[in-house]
């Protein structure tokens, strides 16, 4: 601040100088002729020792000043590199902001990384002014432009005087970067730290191995469905891994392991366990009533259907990238039917659900020797679903009536029969030593997968790593541009000749005489 | 009237004639003429006038013809006879134009010279006060090998300063930067004992902020090992030959401050590496004692080739004390995914377009040579971070405050 105002006050002096000169030669001009005049320009000595010195010591104070003021402003450039930039969109195809680079969480976000002292976001935010390199217009198409560069200026406000310009608009662009990699890139950060399995029970490490996978799978499918051609250096594909792990899921994961616990019902504290099971049961088969009651309605509702009503009543549908319409081929009868079906669906999961806990707490009893056997021939078989409808029962795209939806009905024979199946093979009682085998071959298991899962999630990181490498081109590029040398000597240079030319003005008008 | 007064009478038409020359004549002709004549005589016929300049007679005639002549006939009264006498022996040399210009001359140097001794000393008084406290100086760069930010702070060079009691101000900064590794690379302190006491207390407060690492400089590297560490003198120490050489016995060599240093919490590297996780992502630092060009692959090459090969995943970050190796081993072709070093002190003085002035190794200029001073360069296609360091107590730093390095390394 002060050196604006000194600044402020050097041109102020010598502007008065210059005023006063040339009013003063103004006033004097008549008492001189033609010829006078011409001879006081032409006997001046114009090196001046004096007035050189004065000129190049105001101008150096003057120089060092505008360097002080001048370090106040930064401006960098903010280059997006990635392909979709050029269509203004983020690098995951939303729209791209050129305000976010100023925005308050980038704001706050520079504050932090820099713990800068005594200032707000507001404040620091008032100081910072983005724009487009590239401006374009609006009169016609060939003026449409797209920028992919964006120039950040920052200049130092009285609040924020204290802070290091340069280090403000680096810390900006970094923060925004930082910003920008964890909005829009592609990132796949799996929890480094390892549960402690020994504190969970068997079936949630499954679920946790399940996640865990598909985890990793959502990642390569997203990152597939960018670039599925995509082959990093050793010749793999986002498929190819995808299809590894997959493979690896279902064998090792849900055959190996998760039948291994189910079979012998391998749990850490059966009481709460069983407990937490059934529970759990209860509220799926609450699930599953309501979805069975739901798809009867459905089906009642086919039947209803008349027959006049599928020529008139058009119903709400969508195509199959996901747009509603009205539909005039689909008719009501085959909305009802999808509903019916996804409810059955529903109804069969549910019931899966149910029976694989009834087989899970079946299993724990007998192998519990202080605990009462199941009764599996007593206790009534978890209920299934009435009907399930079959995804070829419905004739969309043709007009057709309530009976002609092929509604297939199941009994729940034969789920009954896996029940029974499974409660005969806990007749067989495990004794202690084989017990404690088997939970060391589950324990062994867990850590084998666990490792093989961290192995499948390094290499999932390493092809991603590659394709960003390949895609995102650096993602953003930030040159920052601080004071130039040479527009500080050209301040200087245009000073003195100022000031010399003020000097040499004041010093002619001395020698205008006051009277003719 | 008396012959005084005739004499006073005389002087004072002297003198009028030269008033009204001085009005008459333009400045310039005042300026060349009027120092070359002197009124010998003024008498009743004619007056008497002597000519002294460099200038020829006739040149003197002219210009006097509508100047001098009738100021004479003004101030006598009539049209006297007006006589010009050339003394010969009288004044010589330059004329009194060029003697002025000269004179403006010998002023405007020795007015430029007291600007500049001026301009100096309030550089050298600024510069003086402004190396007492610290700048932080941020680099951003990438690695594909991280996922999030890591961040780096460096510090190098302190020989003992401090910056504020018990380097209070420097330590409350680095915890608000929040880094998440810290790495002195040398030259903490000076080859004395007291300095190494002064070098275990900041470790103690360092490693409690972030995972801390020492790499040994020339000045630790003196007080530990009394030599310097190149090949011909760790050779004659150990009395090997290029073909018994063996890395690990300047390792087996007694280092009481390594391990006082270790104790306080901050990790020696001494051609070794150290692994730790920083967030979710492995991250290897590797210091390097041995840092001249002559003993490096000698006396490092299998530790260092370790580092460098295994696991090629992790964040390698290289810490050096000395950049020599990355001047002369050029066809090496990859050093780490980051490089960090100090030693140059940011050439003492940095002097605008031309940059670092003067390394002790380097000679005067030692950019232009291709030396590396100060600021970031490209290693084999990694960044390169030279620190100019936070020495502020024995050396007068130009345009050179003491610097805090701060890197940021982001995925992209």
């Amino acid at each position: 601040m002060f050196a604006d105002i000194f600044q402020k006050v050097i041109i102020l002096i010598f502007g008065i100088v210059f005023v006063s000169s040339a009013l003063r030669i103004l006033f004097r001009l008549k008492n001189v002729n033609r010829t006078e005049r011409t001879n006081i320009f032409k006997t001046m000595e114009y090196f001046n020792a004096w007035i050189i010195l004065v000129c190049f010591i105001s101008s150096m104070i003057y120089g060092v000043f505008n360097h002080v003021e001048l370090k106040k402003s930064v401006h960098a450039t903010v280059s997006l590199n990635y392909s979709e930039a050029s269509q203004a969109l983020n690098s995951n195809g939303t729209r791209y902001n050129m305000a976010e680079i100023i925005s308050d969480e980038v704001v706050d976000r520079a504050i932090k990384k820099g713990a800068l002292r005594d200032v707000t976001v507001k404040q620091l935010k008032n100081c910072l002014v983005v724009y487009p390199c590239v401006q374009g217009g609006v009169g016609d198409e060939s003026q449409y432009l797209i920028s992919t560069e964006f120039a950040v200026e920052y200049h130092a406000s009285k609040d924020t005087a204290h802070l290091d310009s340069e280090n403000v608009i680096k810390l900006i662009t970094s923060a925004y970067k930082e910003y920008y990699i964890e909005k829009y890139t592609d990132s796949f950060r799996p929890d480094p730290e390892k549960p402690d399995f020994s504190k969970m029970e068997y079936m949630d490490i499954v679920s946790y191995f399940e996640k865990e996978t598909q985890s990793i799978l959502n990642y390569l499918y997203g990152m597939m469905s960018k670039n599925s051609s995509f082959v990093t250096e050793n010749g793999s594909t986002f498929d190819s891994i995808a299809g590894k792990i997959y493979q690896f899921k279902e064998t090792q994961i849900n055959q190996n392991l998760r039948s291994l616990i189910l079979q012998n019902g391998i749990v850490r504290d059966s009481g709460k366990y069983i407990d937490r099971l059934s529970y759990h049961n209860k509220n799926v088969d609450f699930d599953r009533q309501k979805n069975d009651a739901s798809f009867k309605l459905c089906n009642d509702a086919v039947d209803m259907y008349s027959e006049e009503m599928t020529r008139i009543v058009l119903v709400p549908t969508w195509d199959k990238s996901g747009k509603y319409y009205m539909g005039r081929t689909k008719v009501g009868i085959d909305e009802l039917s999808v509903m019916a079906m996804n409810f059955s669906n529903y109804v069969a999961s549910n019931e899966k659900e149910i029976m694989d806990n009834e087989l899970m707490i079946n299993k724990i009893l007998s192998n519990d020797p202080d605990r009462p056997q199941p009764l599996t021939e007593d206790k009534p078989a978890a209920p299934v679903a009435d009907a399930v409808i079959t995804a070829d029962t419905i004739t969309s795209a043709t007009i057709g009536t309530a009976t002609d939806a092929d509604i297939d009905l199941t009994s729940s024979e034969n789920t009954t029969q896996i029940l029974s199946a499974d409660a005969a093979s806990t007749a067989k009682v495990i004794t202690p030593a084989e017990r404690s085998e088997i939970y060391a071959s589950a324990d062994q298991l867990i850590d084998t997968i666990y490792d093989s899962i961290k192995a499948f999630e390094k290499e999932a990181i390493t092809v991603g790593r590659e394709y960003s490498r390949y895609k995102m081109n650096q993602c953003i590029a930030v040159s920052i541009y601080g004071v130039s040398l040479m527009s500080e000597i050209k301040t200087f240079v245009l000073f003195a000749a100022f000031a010399y030319i003020v000097l040499m003005l004041n010093r002619i008008s001395k020698r205008f005489p006051q009277k003719a | 009237m008396d012959i005084i007064d005739t004499i006073e009478l005389e002087e004072k038409k002297r003198e009028r004639i030269k008033d009204l020359f001085k009005v008459l004549a333009t400045e310039e002709i005042y300026d060349i003429w009027a120092d070359t004549f002197d009124i010998e005589s003024i008498d009743k016929k004619e007056v008497v006038i002597s000519y002294h300049g460099t200038e020829s007679i006739k040149k003197f005639k002219k210009a006097c013809k509508s100047t001098l002549f009738p100021c004479i006939y003004s101030v006598t009264g009539e049209k006297k006879k007006i006589k010009i006498v050339i003394k010969k022996n009288g004044r010589k040399g330059l004329s009194p134009r060029v003697k002025k210009n000269l004179r403006a001359i010998k002023f405007f140097v020795l007015g430029m010279l007291f600007v500049c001794f001026a301009t100096a000393v309030i550089i050298v008084l600024y510069s003086y006060i402004i190396n007492r406290s610290f700048r932080e100086t941020f680099y951003s760069t990438s690695s594909i090998k991280v996922d999030s930010n890591v961040r780096v702070i460096q510090l190098s060079d302190m020989h003992g300063s401090s910056y504020g009691r018990n380097n209070e101000d420097l330590l409350k900064r680095i915890k608000a930067l929040e880094p998440d590794i810290i790495i002195c690379t040398g030259d903490m302190v000076d080859s004395t004992v007291e300095d190494l006491d002064y070098a275990v207390s900041l470790a103690t407060e360092l490693s409690g902020i972030a995972p801390s690492y020492y790499i040994y400089g020339n000045n630790e590297v003196e007080t530990i090992y009394d030599i310097p560490l190149n090949e011909k003198e760790l050779d004659e120490k150990f009395g090997f030959t290029k073909n018994n050489r063996d890395e690990t016995a300047l390792l087996m060599l007694e280092d009481n401050f390594e391990e006082a240093l270790e104790n306080a919490g901050m990790k020696v590297l001494k051609n070794e590496k150290d692994t730790i996780t920083v967030k979710t992502m492995t991250v290897d630092i590797y210091g390097v004692l041995t840092s001249n060009p002559s003993s490096f692959w000698s006396y490092s090459e299998k530790a260092f080739l370790d580092y460098i090969n295994n696991d090629p995943a992790n964040l390698k970050i290289t810490a050096i004390h000395e950049p020599f190796i990355f001047e002369e081993f050029t066809s090496h072709d990859y050093w780490g995914d980051l490089i960090v070093c100090g030693h140059t002190h940011g050439g003492i003085m940095r002097i605008p377009v031309l940059g670092p002035a003067y390394t002790h190794e380097g000679g005067i200029l030692p950019e232009r040579k291709g030396n590396f001073v100060y600021g970031r360069y490209d290693a084999a296609g990694s960044p390169l971070i030279v620190s100019s360091g936070l020495e502020n107590s024995t050396i007068m730093r130009i345009n050179n405050q003491p610097e805090l390095v701060v890197i940021d390394v982001n995925k992209f």
